[in-house]
């Protein structure tokens, strides 16, 4: 065989450039569009032509789309902090050696799994507002009135963060049982022999020493509330009165949805949200030295 | 070489082509003969041979075989598409020029049709046809550009559903209907009514109510005029007896968010008295649904306006369209002909009924013993008699989500109409400066 073609093969190229393609087509090049669409007026079905920075100049002077962020800041702090705090929760339950233990931990990770849409459709049936709907008839058994779930604009808000903290936890769960593993056992022994308490063990061993989990796990679920949209796009689309848009719904609805089509302004939302998430990776991306070890 | 290194190559082998090739829609292999000519046909997956359901394959199979039967030198073939990334399989398709006929959502043909993209089907259309297709459709498709770009297949109307023991007939106006309501609220234990208000749903019969008052969403250019003048005091009316039903506990509380198929838990668990839907709801959910005896309570009616105005239907739909092909006049004919083919009287007839739809020709109505005989469709065809579309132009679907973001925030918040109003009319200007 030629030599260098013997080089080559035998080098690391065969194993980067099947990869380093696959980034260059799924990630880069769309990447690259989105913020030249972003700078133009295309429409599905139409060209359209360049016009700068118009369409950021549109979306920053739209009410629905200022009202999406400030929703998308409140969503975010309540959802991510519920699902690492019931995600924690869990896995510290979890963490006892017993008997279907890890039926539970299939259970709590189905809501992960499923898809966003079928998720929203199961909640929407669930929050049905009449006395047969399946959590009013649950609350109506203790004499409690039927709840507006989601026609009334606060109890929607802390709906839809309900219905995410629920879809979520399974993956906090899921990371935080494996950063439970990773410590080891004397710390916790030489504790218990010390008279530590629980709460104590938990605040002085567990957590600062799976610190970098806990971490990992904050700035991926900050990414995936960030970029949600398909549950609430069924359960309220953004209602009542914009109550509970999010930006990557208003991206949905701008590009997409209802015939609307506007390809570049929905891009130019989308450049936004990417910039925002920019903010997250390179902070991962930092924490993790990537892919360097930590300590 | 180690195995492991050669299997790296051969995926980085199969993989460049694989990305390369790979795309969207399903293609049937259709054999073409030497002198015949190939039509190629876009359609989403419910609405062709390859729905799962039995009878929407066999009625569109039908549309094919028969085609082919009356024209031995034309081949079609089905491009099924994933119903998901519809609008974005015809608008690359067709400017593509990889099909020949599409099968177009109406809110979608204008922006096709503005560029020219369709062939002008006025020269082959017989004046029998033009008589038989629903005035309405024929204006609405010349509206964009005075060319017939298409021709609707298919179309549905809202509806006034109404259960007949507690309505006895059809109300006829909407204060009529409020006292009828009052009644239902007080001495009955379910909802009197139901209709989407938050979402672009609803839009389409509160549409109604405002052409029926005079009201016009757009001048002559397309501007959007629906918040200007007078027809900002037709939305005013309108806004403010949706008001008063939702306050009223008139309507439930949860039509601020939800979309028109919301109503179905109600009605399957019997918990309201009547709602405005799509004219195909009597026989997908009522008559589907619901066991005979409580079906069988259920009417239909055209839906109604204000005191003095009678009320309009507002329609929607798909249209068949033939790819503009300029360099082969022989396809170019074969897609037209496949196109008046697909929306003929036996195609209209079958395929509606597979799928559930409603016909755009008078004459399927009244030869046809189940659209001539079914409650439902009875109702159906006197609605069509007065119906109506929305404006096709750009900004229609842009004004329809900005007016009902507006009467979802009436419904839901303090705030007063008139600065609700001031606000939906600047973001109007605000998205046609922008168009």
């Amino acid at each position: 065989m030629d030599t260098r073609l013997h080089r080559f093969v035998s080098g690391p190229w065969p194993f980067i450039i099947p990869a380093l393609f696959a980034l260059i087509v799924m990630r880069a090049f769309p990447a690259v569009w989105q913020i030249w669409l972003s700078m133009t007026d295309m429409r599905l079905g139409d060209p359209g032509s360049f016009v700068g920075l118009a369409n950021f100049r549109a979306i920053f002077g739209s009410s629905a789309f200022l009202g999406s962020i400030s929703y998308t800041a409140i969503f975010l702090v309540f959802t991510v902090a519920g699902q690492m705090a019931l995600g924690l929760c869990l896995a510290l339950i979890l963490e006892g050696d017993y008997r279907g233990r890890d039926i539970y931990r299939t259970l709590f990770l189905i809501p992960w799994v499923i898809s966003g849409l079928v998720a929203g459709i199961m909640w929407q049936l669930m929050f049905v507002e009449t006395r047969t709907g399946l959590l009013n008839a649950f609350i109506g058994q203790f004499g409690m009135n039927p709840i507006r779930w989601l026609s009334n604009p606060t109890n929607a808000r802390v709906s839809v963060i309900m219905v995410y903290i629920w879809k979520g936890v399974g993956f906090s769960m899921l990371l935080l049982s494996g950063g439970l593993k990773t410590i080891p056992d004397e710390l916790l022994e030489s504790a218990d022999i010390d008279g530590a308490s629980a709460w104590r063990k938990l605040f002085s061993i567990k957590i600062p020493m799976m610190k970098e989990i806990v971490s990992v796990n904050f700035i991926f679920a900050t990414i995936a509330a960030l970029n949600s949209y398909e549950t609430v796009l069924v359960l309220t689309n953004g209602g009542p009165g914009g109550a509970t848009s999010l930006i990557a719904l208003e991206m949905f609805r701008t590009a997409f949805g209802e015939s609307r089509n506007q390809l570049g302004r929905g891009s130019a939302i989308g450049v936004v949200m990417f910039a925002v998430t920019l903010v997250f990776v390179i902070i991962y991306v930092r924490m993790t030295r990537f892919g360097k070890e930590n300590y | 070489m180690k195995l492991s290194r050669l299997l790296s190559v051969l995926i980085l082998l199969l993989a460049v082509p694989a990305l390369v090739f790979a795309g969207g829609g399903r293609e049937e292999t259709v054999q073409v003969e030497e002198g015949q000519q190939l039509v190629r046909v876009l359609v989403p997956r419910w609405a062709s041979t390859g729905d799962v359901r039995v009878e929407r394959q066999v009625a569109f199979q039908s549309v094919i075989d028969s085609f082919e039967a009356a024209n031995p030198n034309i081949r079609v073939q089905e491009v099924i598409s994933s119903a998901s990334s519809y609008d974005i399989d015809v608008a690359t398709q067709i400017e593509e020029g990889t099909v020949e006929v599409v099968w177009v959502n109406n809110p979608f043909y204008p922006t096709l049709q503005a560029r020219g993209l369709f062939a002008d089907l006025t020269p082959h259309l017989s004046a029998e046809d033009e008589a038989d297709f629903f005035q309405w459709t024929l204006d609405a498709l010349r509206s964009v550009n005075g060319e017939l770009g298409g021709l609707w297949h298919n179309t549905d109307v809202r509806l006034f559903f109404y259960r007949d023991d507690l309505i006895a007939s059809r109300p006829d106006s909407i204060e009529a209907f409020l006292e009828i309501a009052r009644d239902i609220r007080d001495n009955e234990d379910l909802a009197p009514f139901f209709l989407s208000l938050g979402h672009t749903d609803g839009f389409i019969p509160l549409y109604g109510v405002f052409d029926a008052l005079g009201g016009e969403l757009v001048d002559d250019e397309g501007r959007p005029v629906a918040l200007e003048g007078q027809n900002r005091a037709y939305w005013e009316q309108i806004f403010e007896a949706m008001k008063t039903m939702f306050d009223e506990g008139l309507i439930p509380e949860s039509t601020a968010v939800s979309r028109e198929a919301a109503v179905v838990p109600l009605l399957l668990a019997g918990e309201v008295a009547s709602f405005i839907g799509n004219s195909n709801y009597g026989l997908r959910e009522i008559e589907a649904k619901l066991p005979p005896d409580e079906a069988a309570r259920w009417q239909a009616a055209p839906t109604f306006g204000f005191e003095g105005t009678p009320g309009r239907g507002v329609s929607g739909g798909w249209v068949f369209s033939a790819r503009n092909i300029d360099d082969n006049p022989a396809l170019q004919q074969a897609a037209i002909d496949f196109v008046l083919h697909a929306t003929g009287f036996s195609a209209q007839r079958n395929t509606n009924k597979a799928g559930g739809w409603t016909p755009t020709r008078a004459s399927v109505f009244t030869g046809d013993r189940f659209y001539s005989e079914d409650r439902f469709m009875v109702a159906t065809a006197e609605a069509l008699e007065n119906s109506t579309i929305r404006p096709l132009v750009r900004i229609s679907p842009i004004i329809a989500q900005v007016m009902m973001d507006a009467m979802s925030v009436y419904l839901t918040t303090n705030q007063s109409l008139d600065s609700i109003l001031d606000g939906a009319a600047r973001t109007l200007q605000a998205e046609w400066s922008n168009l």
